[in-house]
């Protein structure tokens, strides 16, 4: 390829065929089909599912302004050419707060703590209703998301526009920091009020952490997939180098060591003391079908990435990465699994159309939103010199 | 063995890098390239061959790790079992830590200590460093690698990439 069609194809935005548009489209629709069915013949088990699509579907938003901010806070120059991918993942934080709005209409298919009745005869919950109430849980929801759209838009906005090297990083320094803290706050509260609060009586300090890690896994993995997919396609062949595919899979493999570090001081600390008000969270999780999961999750997103990812070949390959990443993808549905479907759904393992129904027709969407952002501007930001290494 | 090494001198972070390249294409053979602060991708543009130093790190890990766990398992479960809070003698999610600690311990020592003895320093060994290249200076050590090559040569190479001081020395 002559210099002069490389560096078009370099400004070449994604082309987002009509059939895998349509494809994505009608993903999310039956998804979105099988969940206004569900919510008449099986409202537990589908609006757990739809709880589960959310979590995942705001998490991967989450981190594209993530991502970007620690891009421009690190100042990390070998990432500057990639930011298309957060930036494009940003535009699917207006969806999310929609599929919030909806999550409201689930609370008492969900949350316990939304039953005035079941309330009044639980001193703890009494105790905790200034806080874990629908009005409370709403108001805040819509707080969370316009915090999040504030200011990850901008970040967003602010990295598309800017043109030359010298600027981009001063100008989106302070945003980066102030979101950067803003989320710690927010997600911190949100992960509280989404998911632990389906245990009322439980509480953790790691877990807002935890999820959090999650976050970063699925979020990361997911650009991965997306990089390596976009660098066989053509345009990004001489952005996506060997060297930066090792470099994503070395964050993938500290992501998911962090993750599982969180996950192990979670469960020590509370195996360990076995309090009671504490051990009831594994102690529905350890029973009957559920106990298979438990290491199934550690497997899955700790275990195999860890081995997988350690060997420099396997993360120098499109292919492999790829792989890993998809298993990292399904490790973090398991993981929301574990952490939502055992207080919502009981006692008994319960894995069908309902639960998964709304979490692929969550994911379709999100797709559908990333890929369409991705074929609107040029996939290489303007601000990046010709030559594709720097030095 | 003896044989003759030209230790060239640099200022400038470019001019290395230059001459690296230049008598990398003449097929010289870089014995090293010494800098102040670490120069990205200068490792690739060297043609240094890759580490095999995570091999030993591996090992290291993996023994620590077993080490670890083993021994636990041992002194709490079969030589001396004591109960602790009600909890089995044999509890991996206890045992965790502490086998963690092993890990990173015995991984991290024997990369240290290979990365000693592979690189033949130890204790007391009378450094060898070129002056200045701790500070603001860079340096370039070339060897000959086949009789063919004339070594001549590489005292014009080194002055014309801008090399400070050029000289002449018998190494390993």
């Amino acid at each position: 390829m002559s210099t002069e069609a490389a560096s078009f194809a370099r400004r070449a935005p994604y082309q987002f065929s009509s059939k895998l548009s349509s494809g994505l489209l009608t993903t999310a629709g039956f998804g979105g089909l099988i969940f206004l069915i569900g919510t008449m013949v099986a409202p537990d088990r589908v609006w757990c599912g739809y709880l589960m699509g959310f979590t995942y579907f705001v998490g991967l938003a989450l981190a594209g302004p993530l991502f970007l901010s620690v891009i421009y806070l690190s100042g990390a120059r070998w990432a500057q050419p990639l930011r298309r991918i957060p930036e494009a993942m940003t535009t699917a934080l207006p969806v999310a707060l929609v599929l919030g709005l909806g999550l409201i209409m689930g609370t008492h298919a969900l949350y316990e703590w939304s039953h005035p009745q079941v309330v009044e005869s639980d001193a703890l919950l009494v105790h905790k209703a200034p806080y874990l109430n629908v009005i409370g849980f709403s108001v805040r929801l819509v707080t969370y998301f316009s915090i999040w759209i504030w200011i990850g838009y901008k970040v967003a906005a602010r990295s598309k526009a800017t043109a030359d090297q010298t600027e981009w990083r001063r100008r989106n320094m302070t945003l980066s920091a102030l979101f950067m803290a803003m989320l710690a706050i927010t997600f911190s509260l949100a992960s509280v009020d989404w998911v632990q609060s389906l245990d009322p009586h439980w509480f953790s300090t790691m877990f807002a952490l935890r999820t959090l890690a999650g976050v970063g896994c699925s979020g990361l993995a997911l650009c991965t997939i997306v990089l390596v997919g976009l660098r066989n396609k053509g345009p990004l062949r001489t952005i996506v180098t060997r060297d930066v595919m090792d470099d994503l899979g070395k964050i993938m493999l500290a992501l998911s060591l962090f993750w599982a570090y969180i996950w192990y001081c979670e469960y020590m600390i509370i195996w360990y003391t076995d309090i009671p008000e504490e051990t009831g969270y594994y102690l529905l999780r350890e029973q009957g079908d559920w106990a298979t999961l438990l290491p199934v999750n550690l497997i899955i997103n700790f275990a195999l990435p860890f081995l997988a990812l350690m060997l420099r070949s396997w993360r120098r390959s499109g292919v492999v990465l790829t792989r890993i990443a998809v298993l990292m993808l399904f490790g973090h549905a398991v993981d929301l699994y574990m952490m939502i479907a055992p207080p919502v759904l009981g006692s008994e393992l319960q894995l069908g159309l309902w639960e998964l129904g709304p979490v692929i027709g969550a994911l379709a969407l999100f797709g559908w939103i990333l890929l369409r952002a991705l074929s609107r501007d040029a996939l290489v930001p303007t601000d990046v010199p010709g030559e594709a290494a720097p030095y | 063995m003896k044989r003759l090494a030209y230790i060239g001198v640099f200022e400038h972070e470019a001019d290395l890098l230059q001459a690296i390249r230049e008598s990398r294409e003449l097929g010289l053979e870089i014995v090293d390239a010494h800098s102040p602060y670490p120069i990205h991708g200068i490792d690739e543009l060297m043609g240094i061959r890759r580490s095999r130093l995570t091999i030993v790190c591996f090992c290291g890990c993996l023994t620590g790790l077993i080490i670890g766990l083993w021994f636990q398992y041992w002194s709490s479960a079969t030589d001396w079992p004591l109960n602790i809070g009600g909890k089995p003698f044999d509890s991996l999610p206890a045992f965790i830590p502490v086998g963690f600690e092993m890990t990173v311990l015995l991984g991290g020592l024997s990369t240290a200590l290979f990365l000693f003895i592979r690189s033949k320093l130890w204790p007391g060994k009378k450094s060898r460093a070129i002056g200045g290249v701790t500070d603001e200076r860079f340096a370039l050590v070339i060897a000959r690698k086949d009789a063919n090559l004339a070594m001549a040569e590489v005292p014009e190479l080194l002055h014309r990439h801008g090399a400070v001081d050029v000289r002449q020395e018998l190494g390993q």
